[in-house]
């Protein structure tokens, strides 16, 4: 505490009379008060009334510090609250909507298990192997070829599947899927029916110019000798056409 | 003369009123017993409301409706002990407040010198009779003269009865400036009170 140009030793040295009021307190006996709720024996007066307030605050509810229980309450039971009396009414969720848990995940397996299941049924579509009702909505619905009575799979002695004649007619329905399979990554194309397609082709490699053979008959083998695409070809799946 | 707070009026305070039933009432009151929120709620909502009319006192009670509305829908999701969920109830009182502060200013609803000679604590000799006449809404008043931190530390800690860490993290402040501010408002308050007139 100095003015500029007066050294701190220039200064009157008074001393203060401690205040008679609260500025005192030692910290330890406030924060021991705060813990304990009441003042210690020597705790100077002035805490003692603080003591007073600090009681006050915490003072029985009032009446008016009751107002908001029934907005409160009305909250909880819109949010929380079960009815106490669960009749069968309009509370009830219908199942249809909300299905429990278990039904839920039933629900996605057989979910998974159909979309899983596709691939297999596509290329048995193509291939003809329905039965013949099912191959006939195979047909109206991607294109598959029409129902045969004789060109579907067959069943070895002991039920083991042997897949279509890929030689035969079912030849183009399996090369169409294997096309189609090819494309989409499916595993559908290590299924039965397209083993026998390998086997009919002379092994795994040739069923690409096998089948373009067959889809393409008179063409394919001829452009592509080695089985390698025509790289001068550019091909336009989905891109505009070019303008003439 | 010693001053128990807790047993100057006779009766139940505000403060960790459940105790040992805590658990079981909050259980309860997630699976939907409405009896139990009940409890909750009388046990929160007189501490709410003081900590609320010092620290937000134009709207106090909307502010309470709004943390109880908040709570509700947090509730079954809680997990914690009776502190822990006073805590979380103070916190979200706070956030509310902060919320309506933006669009309102601050304004002290009373003050000490508001406060009725006659609720005012007399003389050192008479103090248990001034015990009785103290009202609550002259102490709160006594806090609202109070900087705001001073008294919100102080309400948190006595009203809501949190220990320094739980304040310290529902202020945002370290623990350190949380025991300065408690022990600047107590000093403030003894020296309020002296000012006002009460003979030590």
């Amino acid at each position: 505490m100095s003015d500029r140009g007066v050294s701190d030793y220039d200064m009157p040295n008074r001393t203060w009379p401690p205040r008679n009021d609260a500025s005192g307190i030692p910290d330890a006996s406030l924060a021991a008060f705060l813990e304990s709720g009441t003042p210690a024996a020597d705790t100077p007066a002035a805490l003692r009334h603080v003591a007073d307030v600090l009681a006050a605050l915490q003072a029985e509810p009032a009446a008016d510090e009751a107002a908001g229980q029934a907005t409160a309450i009305a909250e909880f039971r819109n949010r929380v609250g079960v009815p106490k009396q669960p009749a069968r009414s309009r509370w009830r969720r219908p199942a249809v909507l909300t299905p429990p848990p278990l039904l839920r995940s039933r629900v996605g397996a057989a979910a998974t298990a159909v979309v899983v299941g596709l691939g297999g049924l596509a290329a048995a579509a193509y291939a003809g192997a329905l039965p013949a009702s099912a191959q006939l909505v195979a047909h109206n619905t991607i294109g598959a070829p029409v129902p045969k009575q004789h060109d579907g799979g067959a069943t070895g002695r002991h039920g083991t599947p042997v897949g279509p004649n890929a030689s035969g007619h079912a030849a183009f329905g399996l090369c169409t899927a294997y096309v189609h399979g090819k494309e989409a990554g499916s595993e559908a194309t290590k299924s039965v029916a397209f083993r026998a397609l390998e086997k009919a082709a002379g092994g795994a490699a040739n069923v690409p110019a096998y089948c373009e053979g067959v889809l393409h008959p008179g063409a394919s083998n001829a452009r592509h000798p080695d089985g390698r695409p025509d790289e001068t070809v550019k091909p336009h799946p989905t891109g505009k056409p070019p303008h003439p | 003369m010693a001053i128990s707070l807790r047993a100057s009026h006779g009766a139940v305070i505000l403060g960790a009123v459940i105790g040992t039933g805590f658990a079981d009432t909050l259980t309860a009151a997630q699976e939907g017993d409405e009896e139990a929120f009940t409890r909750l709620w009388r046990d929160g909502n007189a501490a709410l409301l003081r900590y609320l009319r010092v620290t937000a006192p134009d709207a106090a009670e909307d502010i309470a409706a709004d943390t109880w509305v908040h709570v509700v829908r947090g509730l079954p999701r809680f997990r914690g002990d009776e502190a822990a969920w006073r805590a979380w109830l103070f916190t979200t009182a706070r956030r509310r407040t902060i919320d309506q502060a933006r669009r309102r200013t601050r304004h002290a609803a009373a003050s000490i010198h508001d406060v009725p000679p006659a609720d005012l604590p007399v003389t050192a000799d008479s103090a248990d009779e001034a015990l009785e006449h103290l009202s609550t809404r002259a102490a709160l008043a006594m806090l609202a003269d109070l900087p705001v931190l001073q008294a919100e530390v102080i309400l948190l800690r006595v009203v809501a009865g949190l220990d320094t860490e739980a304040v310290a993290r529902i202020v945002g402040r370290s623990q350190g400036a949380v025991r300065v501010a408690a022990h600047r408002g107590l000093r403030r308050l003894a020296q309020n009170l002296t000012d006002a007139g009460v003979t030590l």
